[in-house]
């Protein structure tokens, strides 16, 4: 405990050092290595709201903490933690939608981002099931089995609603694409 | 069974400039500060397997002195008590006993209500 800890350390070490001697300076370590990744996936699966995803990324570390015994060391600690927050991101999107929303395809875009609507806002105005798919398995590089898991689906559920998502995305983008260049063209 | 073949053809049909555009997507994101004293203080609330096993070697120790003194004393107490010379016991309704039989030897009236308020 007493002793300052090298930064270079392996996360084998730091989750040791969490386990059997409650270093909070080895979880300090580990939450600065690795909370910025989890964060933004928790964001993006989330649509952007960012309270949501600091929820998700709060109760991933908590969770992750609690079943430390469990992380098999030969997957990576940074991708582990990414799988919990991606569930955990999910189950409380489920929550905020079964309390606030009734239409869930464009609840997440806010009105003034339509107009500039990029790959990531794209992605943020896809229903919450494709987004988390797309964002685990286009962006971080999850397979459908690991998704499956994760997410409390089939793998075939899971390549379907890719397939969805991906579809979305791209007509989300031609259609911004083609705004622009009207645009243009009025202005010329 | 068809729906299934459509997903596995497209299962990687974004375009070069489409992956472009992904591979360019941020992976990290900064959170706001306040979450890491919160996360922190979450954290701290659990962890009873590493709760137990910071527990300081002195007091271990300790507990297990106070332990033994505790099973010497009542090993001692037990033995003494299992050495002390056994007393005859004290036969406590022997002299209400008397005096009843007293009682009765003076008066024969006092024998009937007795028997009254036994019956």
């Amino acid at each position: 405990m007493g002793k300052p800890l090298n930064h270079s350390r392996s996360d084998v070490d730091l989750v040791s050092a969490v386990q059997n001697d409650r270093s909070d300076d080895a979880f300090s370590v580990l939450y600065d290595r690795h909370t910025p990744r989890a964060f933004q996936t928790a964001w993006r699966i989330v649509g952007g709201n960012s309270q949501l995803a600091e929820d998700a990324v709060q109760e991933a570390w908590i969770r992750a903490v609690a079943s430390l015994a469990v992380w098999s060391r030969s997957d990576g600690f940074g991708a582990w933690l990414r799988g919990i927050t991606a569930h955990v991101a999910v189950d409380l999107m489920r929550r905020e939608l079964r309390l606030t929303f009734t239409d869930d395809v464009d609840v997440a875009v806010p009105e003034h981002d339509v107009e500039h609507l990029d790959l990531e806002s794209a992605i943020a105005a896809l229903a919450p099931g494709y987004r988390a798919v797309l964002v685990l398995h286009d962006i971080e590089g999850f397979t459908h089995e690991e998704i499956a898991k994760q997410l409390g689906i089939t793998a075939g559920t899971s390549k379907g609603q890719l397939f969805k998502a991906r579809r979305a995305v791209r007509a989300r983008l031609s259609t911004n694409i083609a705004e622009s260049q009207s645009v243009e063209s009025r202005r010329i | 069974m068809s729906n299934h073949d459509e997903f596995e053809n497209t299962h990687d049909d974004w375009t070069p400039d489409e992956r472009r555009l992904f591979a360019a997507l941020p992976l990290e994101r900064i959170p706001p500060h306040e979450l890491k004293a919160r996360t922190v203080q979450a954290v701290r609330g659990l962890n009873p397997v590493a709760a137990h096993s910071r527990r300081s070697p002195f007091r271990t120790i300790a507990i297990a002195g106070a332990a033994a003194v505790i099973f010497v004393a009542g090993t001692l107490v037990g033995y003494l008590a299992a050495t002390r010379p056994a007393q005859p016991p004290r036969d406590s309704h022997a002299p209400k006993r008397e005096a009843v039989a007293g009682a009765e030897r003076e008066s024969p009236s006092i024998q009937q209500v007795r028997y009254v308020v036994w019956y």
